[in-house]
């Protein structure tokens, strides 16, 4: 008698441990390997878009912070640049140079937590979560010592930042950049190196070149299928073609390449910071914006590189104190619909880390 | 003969034979099980608190002094929760099945010696005993996994049923070379033929006993039946109060028991110079269990057909290899001298290099001096990890000064300057500032002020927006109550409220106030 099997449908999440938030996937599998995967989400949607409709642009700012908000600054710079698109307002030299040193420390401690997450998604008992968090504890340090506050800043205004840096912040923004680099050293000692990390990582979820493309996939997610795309360098904005730096690239597009990507990009990052800090020029930290804005009617579109890739506003103005449209083009989301090509065929245990390797944030999945 | 033999003998002077032979054992069991017990919460407590400190953390260290009576509280709570069963499980297989994983784990011990007689019993077919034996908790897991009626308790099942047979025949072959050496079963023999520790004379039985028997008691980089990111907890999910304790307590004193075969069979059990025996005996087990929490605390998890491909392609092989070369040692040189350790050291490097190179992970040769060295390294970064100071802090006690500009709870409100023009009011978005005002002698009085900091998002707007600079952000962050309407802060509060003014958007503040405390300050002070 032939033995035969029969697929199950599990159902993980809402509520799992390495979903990173309220995401749902149906998965079907047959033994261990998936036949079928749906992913459903929509269980953190609170309608932040709407939200936007009926308050101020400087109102906003706050909201924006709720999207991804493992990466609020890079949230706020984005939507900042959507309005002073939207009402043509010149920001200050110095402004802009504190948004990138903001945006790369955010972009540094965004892929902190994707890393040490996925490691965890891998069973590494938090370890490495707990290195990770380490590091990125700095950084928030440092955010706290310049707005006040360590996961919702709500520091970038429209036509600059809320307010100039205090005179330590240098100092020590030195010496995290500095330890920076022998931190990522070392902990690519704990994990790039390890047998078991390559054997989970290596070839498993590969993403072509050409479905990413075409999913319109952003971000490390896409530059680790080898597409050189990004926006800093691509379509500059701020002041970030005075910079030198690479853009990393990966080969396959497996999960090994999406980790590596984010490694490399954190060193990267830490090379910005320190021209960022070299160049920064004194004078104004805010043009002369008034807290309830009235630009004139139109649209605007503002995009950046955000940790997680293209992150993007479409705003639509009517003349009025508030967004007739505000929509956000969140890369989470974008980078999660090629999730169920990635995942089928391979097992169980193997979903968990491509989920955990195309770094999502529910709180900009859903909005 | 041992203590038990001996307890037996001069009982039996005194009372009727049936009874001096059937006390003594119960009372051995008694203070066994205890003794078990107490290792075991020993075992929990080093492992959460050694953990913490690989993972800069600084552990559990509230319940006791240090926190040894953690396991204790964790008991404690255990045993007073409610005990649940699935609606749809099966009853009786979900109701037996933390018995029968726990019990065949206390079983183990009757043949484990803690010193010269120290032993339950001392069967001439010991190790043979405990392979038998410990193979039996598998049937507990799997019934939990069946009885559960959950499909993440079934693939755990699936799982461990996979997992356990195939490591089963790596450690029971791995533990073959030892036994041709010692030429005994028993227990007591093993121990008292080693007149060098095996780990140097069976160096690669050693490792292939080590990882199968890791992989037995579920321990990284085998955990999968648990895997926490992927199956939950496996098995166990749908168990709580005291049939989750019996698993938990079934896993340490499964872990415990490996630890102190890996101690007999390789570690000389408990030989040892100038300590007494049974210390000598637990300082090897707790050793053998710290090594094993160092690799739980390092290493990621393997994937299901990695995990098995391991056992089969690996471990199986290689151990079949060192019972032929033991085999062959043992006709050459009868007496296995000491010498011999050099030897058998080489050849089980020798073969390390060689049967990794057989390997390929995604299509690249897997080679020792990488997958060796980087293993190493993690294991030589968490160690460093042991000595570093944790970056966790014991809050209520010690409290981290915020930054100047910190936006704490409480505004800062100050009512002389205030002059109710509602700028506040207008620019929260979400209208929480509720403020209405009257008018006075020398223009508007704020009549009323209540800000709901239940649901106040602290993110500055009132206060860049005061134009008369009456509002400030505080920096205190601790607020609580029970009652929602109790964060309603009204203006009498206000008044009342001792100030702590931050310095968010009024810089000019700033001089006065103590420095934030950070995890990495600038480097020569301030």
């Amino acid at each position: 008698m032939p033995l035969k099997t029969e697929p199950v449908m599990i159902n993980f999440g809402p509520q799992h441990p390495s979903t990173h938030g309220v995401f749902r996937m149906r998965i079907t599998f047959d033994g261990e390997v998936i036949v079928d995967m749906e992913p459903i989400f929509g269980y953190l949607h609170r309608g932040i878009e709407k939200l936007a409709e009926s308050r101020t642009y400087t109102q906003n700012i706050p909201y924006t912070d709720r999207l991804d908000y493992l990466a609020s600054m890079s949230n706020n710079l984005a939507y900042v640049m959507a309005v002073e698109n939207l009402a043509g307002i010149a920001v200050p030299e110095r402004a802009e140079y504190l948004r990138v040193i903001m945006a790369e420390l955010m972009r540094i401690a965004s892929h902190l937590m994707a890393v040490g997450a996925l490691l965890n998604d891998m069973g590494a008992f938090f370890t490495p979560f707990m290195y990770m968090f380490r590091e990125r504890e700095k950084i928030l340090d440092l955010f706290e010592m310049v707005c006040g506050q360590r996961l919702t800043y709500n520091y970038m205004r429209i036509g600059g930042v809320s307010q100039d840096i205090p005179e330590e912040f240098l100092p020590a923004l030195k010496r995290f950049i500095d330890e920076m680099l022998g931190f990522i050293d070392e902990y690519d000692q704990l994990l790039a190196e390890n047998e078991i990390l390559l054997a989970r990582s290596k070839g498993v979820g590969i993403l072509p070149a050409e479905l990413a493309i075409n999913a319109s996939v952003s971000g490390p997610m896409l530059r680790a299928s080898g597409v050189k795309w990004d926006i800093r360098r691509a379509d500059p904005y701020s002041v970030y073609d005075r910079f030198d730096f690479e853009i990393p690239t990966g080969k396959m597009g497996d999960t090994y390449d999406r980790y590596w990507v984010r490694i490399q990009e954190m060193r990267q990052s830490t090379r910005v910071v320190k021209q960022a800090m070299e160049q920064l020029p004194q004078g104004e930290v805010r043009a002369k914006v008034p807290l309830t804005l009235r630009p004139p009617k139109g649209e605007a579109y503002a995009r950046i590189e955000a940790p997680k890739g293209e992150l993007g506003f479409y705003l639509v103005s009517d003349d009025s104190a508030n967004p007739y449209r505000f929509k956000v083009r969140a890369p989470s989301l974008i980078n999660l619909t090629v999730l169920r090509d990635l995942c089928l065929g391979w097992k169980l245990a193997d979903a968990i880390v491509i989920f955990g390797s195309i770094d999502i944030c529910l709180g900009e999945v859903d909005r | 003969m041992g203590i038990l033999e001996q307890f037996e003998q001069w009982l039996v002077n005194y009372w009727p034979s049936w009874a001096a032979y059937l006390v003594p054992p119960l009372v051995a069991f008694a203070i066994l099980s205890t003794f078990i017990l107490v290792v075991v919460m020993a075992f929990i407590y080093i492992e959460r608190r050694g953990i913490g400190r690989f993972q800069v953390r600084l552990g559990p260290n509230r319940a006791g002094p240090f926190g040894v009576l953690q396991p204790v509280a964790d008991a404690i709570k255990v045993l007073i929760k409610e005990d649940i069963i699935p609606a749809k499980g099966d009853r009786w297989v979900h109701w037996l099945a933390p018995i029968i994983a726990f019990i065949p784990a206390l079983m183990i011990f009757a043949v484990i010696p803690f010193g010269h007689g120290a032993i339950f019993a001392d069967l001439n077919i010991g190790i043979l005993y405990i392979i038998a034996i410990s193979s039996l908790g598998i049937i507990g897991v799997f019934m939990a996994g069946w009885g559960s009626n959950n499909k993440y308790s079934l693939v755990s099942a699936m799982r461990t049923v996979a997992q356990m047979i195939s490591y089963e025949i790596p450690l029971v072959l791995s533990i073959i070379g030892v036994l041709i050496i010692t030429g005994s079963l028993s227990m007591v023999s093993i121990v008292e033929g080693q007149h060098v520790p095996f780990l140097l004379l069976q160096p690669l039985g050693f490792l292939i006993f080590f990882l199968a028997a890791a992989a037995e008691i579920n321990r990284t980089p085998f955990d999968l039946l648990e895997a926490e990111s992927e199956i939950v907890a496996g098995y166990h999910i749908e168990y709580s109060g005291m049939k989750f304790g019996l698993f938990y307590l079934g896993e340490y004193t499964h872990a415990f028991a490996i630890s102190a075969i890996v101690a007999i069979l390789f570690l000389g059990g408990w030989s040892g110079p100038f300590l007494p025996p049974a210390l000598w005996f637990l300082i090897k087990v707790f050793s053998v269990f710290i090594v094993l929490f160092w690799l739980r605390s390092t290493l990621p998890r393997l994937r299901v057909d990695q995990l098995m491909g391991f056992a089969w392609k690996c471990l199986f092989p290689l151990a079949l290899i060192n019972i032929f070369i033991t085999g062959i040692e043992a006709i050459i040189w009868p007496n296995f001298p000491w010498q011999l350790l050099i030897l058998n050291i080489l050849i089980a490097a020798l073969l390390i290099v060689l049967w990794s190179g057989f390997f390929r992970v995604a299509g690249e040769r897997v080679s020792f001096e990488r997958y060796g060295r980087g293993i190493a390294k993690g294991l030589a970064l968490t160690f460093r990890h042991l000595f570093r100071h944790p970056i966790t802090v014991q809050y209520p006690e010690q409290r981290l000064t915020p930054s100047r500009r910190f936006r704490g709870n409480l505004l800062v409100w100050d009512v002389e300057r205030c002059n109710g023009c509602r700028a506040c009011a207008r620019m929260c978005p979400i209208s929480i500032i509720d403020i209405e005002t009257a008018r006075g002698d020398k223009g508007l009085v704020v009549e009323r002020l209540e800000i709901d900091f239940g649901r106040c998002m602290f993110c500055g707007l009132c206060v860049e927006a005061c134009p008369v600079e009456a509002l400030f952000m505080s920096r205190d962050y601790e607020k609580a109550s029970y009652r929602r309407e109790l964060l309603v802060m009204k203006k009498e509060q206000f008044v009342a409220a001792e100030k702590r003014p931050s310095a968010y958007a009024y810089p000019e503040l700033e001089a006065e106030m103590p420095p934030q405390t950070l995890l990495a300050p600038p480097k020569g002070g301030r």
